[in-house]
């Protein structure tokens, strides 16, 4: 609305510029009052829009200069880009405080600041132009009014004045800045603290959309990533507390920039630079992921371990690839061998070896939410249902299928593919007589998992939106939940970015389609012929399709335009309306310059073999979450491309490294090092991999359920809780997860006391270590030496020392039998923190 | 959660207690019971343990402690209010034991919040703090766990119950509770928590713990890694629950006179509050107790009258009075909420549905008042009229009552410090002076 205009609107109104002033602080008085929303909306347009129109006709007499920190001198204040980000700076529109819901005090602003106009409508509701100093923004943030936030802004600072300035100069506010910032320049672009206790400054410029650069220094809002490490002072004064890496997070008018920053563990020149140095030379890199972790490593100052010995390394590697312990002959014949390859031969026959399929299987069914309960369709093939989809992933993984397939496969397609509405039929019949004996028919042959979208809750057949919510988490690493009732508050995500995503599924229907029923109806008829003949047909199960239904599509309306927002990938393009949204969002996915679907996946991968990922929490990719190495995860990323999808690549080249190699033993007072890679880290063992060890310990397997196959691991169990209660305890027990959650965390493998209660006190637990095979077997044992050995190959994949070896000769010695002294060292064994965890 | 655990590898070091100056914000309830304990006669001092009966799904607390008998007919409900020991105050009239008790009891009738879904409006009221992406924040058992000194051979924090809430947030995990189950209390359980089973006797656990460490030498070197410290600290306590034996005992209720057992009632609500009470008679000293079925969209009335009040009424009654009676009552904390009450306008199906506008909780023992109404609701029960307070205001109350100064402060993994009352104030009102 052009000026002019506003002038005339504001003169029909006659209000003078003293009646808006007072009219704003009677509303301030007023406002506990209840009043009716719709006056309050007029009153609010009328008040922003003769705002608006006032700048023109004040007078710059008030020629506030405003001195900043930095010694900048402000001579006009922005809106935009000063009073909001203020505003930011001094928390006024967190979620605590006025940016909450429902505001505060009466007060509310949009949370950080996101909405510039309805924050505009807000504030100039507390300003005073005609005695400007008297505004309640200026009173209240500085407590000289009674303000539940206490006293934000000091009457003396630089903050006051800036806002004092605005009052003064009209309060005013143009939507359209003509120089509004565009990118944030933060110097130095990355922090290198030489010691810790080392301090230094962070300046913040602001690339401005008329190509002039702003000083914005003061008005930044600034965060560390971890505070323990680098600390922030006040002015963007920037001090090293302890060693390690982090961010700095710089937020200003809604851009958002990171800088790196680094404190070294020992100082540059210090004594230990050399052996450091020396050491890393004599392994030499494994490969070019040990290049970009040696170079951090360099920055950081720190030493690395060296290679962990032959047996450490067979361990991890088998609990890591295979979900098991290595057996005793896997143990004795690497440790022997004396081939200089003989670890990258280990690792292409775990790679190789059926139960790696059934690792990522099972990783693959927690993302994708492989839930008994959620499945559609008949109660009685739910569990079959639950193995179908275990065994389409395995029998992928098994023939290494390049990974877009696979993703393709899970996420477009529908139930029938090509097939007619009678083909389908018979197939249905088919699978469902396999599932009836225990199997899963072709199911793992055919080209789509339709079984991801046959869901259902109590509520709804197919939830959509959580449905969008799992694929951004498990396919882009992404969380977008916030953004279905507000925006994202620490990512760029809007409520319309979230219906745009959930609308790429809105066409997906999980039922019966006309044309399904038809044949059913048809099929039903023909079944009845048959009976009437005497014939026996298969019965006809319950027959449901996943398919597309344009009709039945119920879009979310994007809040802003009030309409259903076009399907887009979430931080991507428009998808074409034509065809189906899903394909396109895969193609785009698969874009070499797509930001999040391989680097989501490289990072998935490396966090199964570090238990961290480079981005942590692996769902958690956004802006102000920088990657702990972000050229390895994107040279990473890369590899993966070029390899043309090959995830056993990317985990060849993972497994090859000596960043995965070393020992786990900690650096000498630098607890910190395994996250840096300098060490391994020292993790708990997933919930089915400690229950292996366990069974295979102690060499019998417990009549545990059907779908753990001939030479098989407790990885072969598909459903989220198995039918065995034993069994579900177990899995319970030691964290498994329940698949409910989208999140990385449903799994939790942290140690609990009850954990520790059970491996030494559980009445069966104890009873199956006394009447084990092993400890049968050792008690029997003609030659003791031989009998200790084979302890511990069992149990810690590893051979006793001399020390080790004498202490359970003497407490056989002092046993009443043989037999008490081997439950008591198996028991002991078992209980060791050595067995308990990936080291 | 699995993302918890790694970041909180870094834990140990940094996880330390900052006790800033004192008296900043005038006399504290924590600051009264520091004066009171010093003070002779004034029979102040902090609680011991904490009961926390989680009402799971959200309890019609209009229908149940707060009624409404004045109000228009699609807001009073069938129930009808009936007189108690506390004077003037009265409550549902299917709680006729609860009534025997009330003049031990405070009802704060104005909590009020805002998030009204099961999860989100959970974790507000269990830990003080909506939910954010940012950051998990610990339960208030995790945080007394954390706080309160413990009593050894005991584990410090049970909860009771397969979904009761117990989120240790930035804690570490050994700040997480030992977790019973339905099943573990049953004769036909599949597994026995604690307690070791016949023929295995303290002398064979000790014999086999001793070889346990002398092997777990050799992992010495592992000590400075957050995996292999939480163990260490499992492994002592296990070895300390194990060897006193008391928890096993507890939480074999076949051992509690039959008389007393029927008096709590032999559903799940019975048998949880009396576990709960021998639990603290053995020296755990928090335990939540989580019964469920309070979602009443539908049949609300029914429900209450038939099952929910009536199991209730018993077993919460029970647990006062048995506390009083055997001297506990002071060094015990009773506290009975979920996660927000339900809408005074009855629905089509006779339900009601979320509102965590206005709720009503119970609290008992310990340095409160006895028998004492906090706050008040408008005549339809929409709105908190007087008191106002929101649900990290009585969770800095239960804090503050178990000795815990209101300056204490926590530090996440990253270092971040996090005052333990957040935003809550004790409601000094409901505290003996």
């Amino acid at each position: 609305m052009p000026p002019s205009r506003m002038m005339s609107l504001s003169r029909t109104l006659s209000l003078s510029r003293a009646g808006i002033s007072r009219l704003g602080k009677t509303d301030w008085r007023e406002e506990r009052r209840p009043r009716s929303p719709v006056r309050r909306a007029l009153r609010l347009a009328a008040l922003a829009l003769i705002f608006l129109a006032l700048p023109r006709q004040a007078s710059r007499s008030a020629d506030a200069q405003v001195a900043l920190p930095g010694g900048t001198k402000l001579q006009e204040v922005d809106f935009g880009r000063h009073v909001l980000p203020l505003i930011s700076r001094f928390g006024c529109n967190a979620g605590a405080c006025h940016g909450s819901f429902q505001g505060r005090g009466g007060f509310r602003l949009s949370l950080f600041g996101q909405d510039e106009r309805a924050d505009f409508a807000a504030l100039v509701e507390h300003v005073d132009v005609d005695v400007p100093h008297e505004s309640l923004l200026l009173t209240k943030a500085s407590g000289q009014v009674e303000h539940g936030g206490g006293r934000r802004i000091a009457p003396d600072s630089w903050a006051y004045a800036v806002l004092l300035a605005w009052v003064r100069q009209g309060a005013h506010f143009s939507p359209k800045a003509t120089r509004a910032p565009l990118k944030l320049v933060p110097s130095p672009a990355a922090i290198h603290f030489l010691a810790t206790g080392a301090t230094a400054r962070l300046r913040v410029s602001a690339r401005l959309s008329d190509s002039t650069v702003e000083d914005v220094n003061p008005f930044c809002r600034l965060e560390s990533n971890d505070p323990g490490t680098v600390e922030l002072g006040s002015d963007g004064q920037l001090r090293a507390l302890q060693p390690g890496t982090t961010h700095v997070v710089v937020i200003y008018a809604g851009l958002i920039a990171t800088v790196p920053a680094t404190v070294r563990f020992v100082s540059a020149s210090g004594p230990g630079e050399t052996s450091i140095t020396r050491q890393r030379a004599d392994t030499g890199p494994g490969n070019a992921i040990d290049v970009l972790i040696d170079r951090r490593l360099d920055e950081l100052g720190l030493p690395a371990q060296p290679l962990a010995d032959d047996a450490s390394f067979l361990r991890r590697a088998t609990l890591d690839v295979l979900g098991r312990l290595p057996t005793v002959e896997e143990v004795r014949d690497f440790l022997q061998a004396r081939d200089p390859q003989k670890r990258e031969r280990t690792i292409e026959r775990l790679l190789d070896d059926p139960q790696h399929a059934s690792v990522w299987a099972t990783r693959l069914c927690d993302l994708t939410g492989c839930r008994v309960e959620t499945i559609g369709g008949p109660d009685e093939l739910k569990p079959a249902h639950a193995r179908m989809w275990h065994a389409w992933f395995r029998r992928r993984i098994a023939d290494n299928v390049p990974f877009d397939r696979i993703v393709r496969g899970v996420l477009s397609g529908t139930s029938r593919g090509g097939r007619t509405p009678e083909q389908y039929i018979d197939r249905e019949v088919a699978l469902a007589q396999a599932a009836l004996t225990g199997g899963v028919g072709n199911y793992d042959q055919s080209e789509s998992l339709d079984l991801f979208y046959r869901r259902t809750s109590p509520d709804v057949t197919l939830d959509h939106p959580a449905l969008a919510e799992r694929v951004a988490a498990a396919f882009l690493g992404v969380r977008i939940q916030c953004a279905r009732c507000h925006k994202h508050p620490y990512d760029r995500w809007t409520q319309g970015d979230y219906a745009s995503f959930v609308n790429v599924f809105a066409d997906v229907a999980f039922g019966s389609s006309t044309e399904l029923n038809r044949a059913v109806l048809a099929h039903l008829a023909e079944d009845r012929r048959q009976r009437e003949a005497g014939r026996s047909p298969p019965p006809l199960p319950r027959s449901q399709e996943v398919y597309l239904d344009r009709r039945l599509a119920q879009p979310l309306d994007d809040p802003a335009t009030k309409a259903p927002a076009p399907p887009r990938a979430i931080g991507g393009p428009l998808l074409a309306a034509a065809g189906d949204p899903r394909d396109a969002l895969v193609d785009w996915m698969l874009r070499d310059d797509n930001p999040y679907f391989t680097a989501n996946w490289v990072n998935r991968v490396w966090a199964h073999y570090f238990g961290r990922g480079l981005v942590e929490p692996v769902d958690s990719f956004s802006a102000t979450n920088p990657p702990t190495h972000p050229e390895l995860l994107d040279w990473l990323a890369a590899e993966f491309r070029r390899s043309g999808f090959d995830l056993r690549h990317v985990e060849r080249l993972i497994l090859c490294s000596n960043a995965y190699q070393r020992s786990s033993k900690p650096i000498n007072q630098l607890a910190d090092a395994a996250r840096y890679y300098a060490c391994a880290p020292v993790r708990p063992l997933m919930a089915e991999a400690i229950v292996e060890a366990a069974e295979q310990a102690l060499g019998e397997r417990s009549p545990w359920p059907k779908e753990i196959r001939r030479g098989g691991t407790v990885f072969d169990v598909a459903a989220d809780r198995p039918t065995d209660p034993r069994l579900a305890y177990l899995f319970e027990l030691f964290g498994r997860g329940n698949r409910e959650s989208v999140c990385d965390c449903d799994r939790s493998p942290e140690p609990t006391l009850r954990q520790t209660l059970h491996l030494m006190s559980d009445a069966e637990w104890v009873k199956r270590i006394e009447k084990s095979p092993l400890v049968t077997e050792l008690a029997a044992a003609k030659e003791e030496k031989v009998a200790v050995e084979r302890a511990f190959l069992r149990s810690l994949s590893r051979l006793p020392t001399p020390a080790e070896e004498q202490m359970i000769h003497e407490h056989i010695r002092a046993a009443r039998s043989r037999r008490d002294a081997w439950n008591d060292i198996v028991w002991a064994l078992l209980n060791t923190r050595e067995l308990r965890t990936n080291h | 959660m699995a993302r918890e655990v790694l970041n909180r590898r870094r834990m140990c070091r940094r996880d330390f207690l900052e006790v800033g100056a004192a008296g900043l914000l005038g006399m504290s309830i924590a600051d009264l019971l520091a004066a009171g304990s010093s003070a002779a006669g004034k029979g102040l001092r902090p609680a011991r343990n904490c009961i926390f009966v989680w009402l799971a799904g959200g309890p019609a607390t209009i229908d149940i402690w707060d009624m409404k008998p004045d109000a228009a007919n699609q807001i009073r409900g069938e129930f009808r209010p009936i007189a108690t020991t506390a004077h003037g105050l009265g409550i549902c009239e299917h709680l006729p034991e609860l009534a025997r008790v009330m003049n031990r009891c405070v009802l704060v009738r104005s909590v009020s919040h805002t998030l009204a879904d099961h999860s989100p409006g959970t974790e507000l009221v269990t830990t003080g703090h909506a939910p954010t992406p940012a950051l998990a924040y610990p339960c208030v058992g995790s945080l007394a766990t954390k706080l309160v000194k413990p009593h050894g051979g005991v584990p410090p924090y049970i909860v009771l119950g397969e979904n009761a809430p117990a989120q240790s947030g930035f804690l570490s995990t050994s700040a997480s509770p030992l977790r019973i189950v339905p099943a573990d209390l049953s004769d036909r359980r599949v597994a026995a928590p604690v307690g070791l089973p016949d023929g295995f006797s303290v002398d064979d656990l000790g014999r086999r713990n001793v070889l346990r460490e002398r092997l777990d030498r050799q992992f010495a070197a592992w000590d400075q890694t957050q995996v292999a410290t939480e163990l260490s600290v499992f492994e002592s306590r296990a070895m300390d629950i194990l060897r006193a034996d008391k928890t096993r005992k507890a939480l074999d209720l076949r051992s509690e006179p039959q008389a007393i057992r029927d008096r709590y009632g032999n559903g799940w609500p019975g048998q949880a509050l009396l576990a709960a009470r021998r639990l603290v008679e053995a020296g755990v000293g928090f335990v939540t107790a989580s019964i469920s079925g309070w979602d009443t969209h539908t049949d609300n009335f029914g429900r209450l009258r038939s099952e929910l009040l009536p199991q209730l009424d018993r077993a919460l009654a029970s647990l006062i009075g048995d506390l009083d009676q055997r001297g506990l009552l002071d060094d015990t904390l009773v506290y009975c909420a979920g996660e927000f009450g339900r809408t005074p306008n009855v629905n089509g199906a006779a339900g009601r549905d979320h509102w965590p506008r206005a709720m009503s909780v119970l609290l008992a023992g310990g340095s409160l008042r006895r028998g004492f109404v906090h706050g008040s609701t408008d005549k339809d029960g929409y709105e908190p009229e007087s008191g106002t307070c929101s649900p990290a205001d009585i969770n800095a109350t239960l804090l503050a009552l178990l000795g815990v100064a209101p300056q204490t402060t926590l530090r996440t993994p990253a270092g971040r410090p996090i005052n333990v009352f957040g935003d809550g104030k004790s409601i000094g009102g409901i505290v003996r002076t």
